[in-house]
């Protein structure tokens, strides 16, 4: 029993350290929580899900943030038309993304993880 | 998927007042097509048009009746324009029944342009459309 839960424990640990960035910090107790409990036989899936890198979607959005590229990379394509209508929201919400699309791709991965946690 | 509706509801009005802000302001003041009020900056970095450069002068000509003409400028007005008539009765019906049918209605849409089969006609589209908006040099 102790054994199982050092295990289960060092497992949850692993996840955290090598994928803490792709979510944000003040989730990341409420995560391990739910790593903690969760059954045997998920754990391949969610070691394995396709979380976004924040890094890439930043490079995106520089680069391509007026077509709305970093949007639809993330899963966001109302958006993403959105802002490829027009110009990049006038040329504003184009900038404001540079800011807010790193927490953005957090949120759609903490979404991705959710649907296997929870 | 838009998470939560106060956050979906707050941000659409914020982009709908941004966006009758812009309208109003380039149909008070600039000239069509003036280089001094391009705000798209995609064609300020690299000189070329995005596709939906032009939208903002489409949509003028068509609230001037002018609607060959503003096909010519950019088809994408006419679905700004089809946007400016429907969204804002219908937040305002939204926030005032307590509602979210606007947000479920988009929903649907995201996912329905998420299917290979109607994603791929519509990139062509676009595609289609930022050629010609090049080669008229918008």
């Amino acid at each position: 029993m102790n054994t199982t839960s050092d295990a289960q424990k060092q497992r949850a640990d692993m996840f955290i350290l090598t994928n803490s960035k792709f979510f944000q910090p003040h989730l990341i107790p409420q995560i391990r929580e739910k790593l903690l409990n969760l059954d045997e036989n998920k754990w391949l899936t969610v070691q394995s899900l396709p979380f976004k890198d924040p890094t890439t979607s930043l490079i995106v959005s520089i680069l391509a943030g007026t077509l709305g590229i970093d949007r639809f990379m993330i899963g966001d394509t109302g958006m993403g038309v959105g802002k490829l209508l027009t110009c990049g929201g006038f040329g504003i919400w184009a900038i404001i993304d540079w800011f807010m699309i790193q927490d953005a791709t957090k949120e759609k991965n903490m979404q991705v993880l959710m649907r296997y946690l929870y | 998927m838009f998470s939560s509706r106060g956050k979906f509801y707050r941000n659409i009005i914020l982009f709908g007042i941004g966006g009758a802000t812009w309208l109003s302001f380039s149909m008070l003041h600039a000239q069509p097509g003036d280089p001094q009020f391009v705000v798209c900056l995609f064609k300020r970095c690299t000189g070329y048009p995005c596709p939906a450069c032009g939208s903002t002068r489409s949509l003028i000509s068509i609230l001037d009746g002018d609607f060959i003409g503003a096909f010519a400028l950019n088809p994408i007005g006419y679905i700004l324009f089809i946007a400016i008539l429907i969204l804002p009765i219908w937040i305002v019906y939204d926030l005032v029944s307590k509602k979210e049918t606007c947000m479920i209605s988009l929903n649907r849409l995201q996912f329905q342009l998420n299917r290979p089969a109607i994603a791929i006609p519509l990139i062509l589209l676009i595609l289609a459309n930022w050629a010609w908006n090049i080669s008229k040099g918008i």
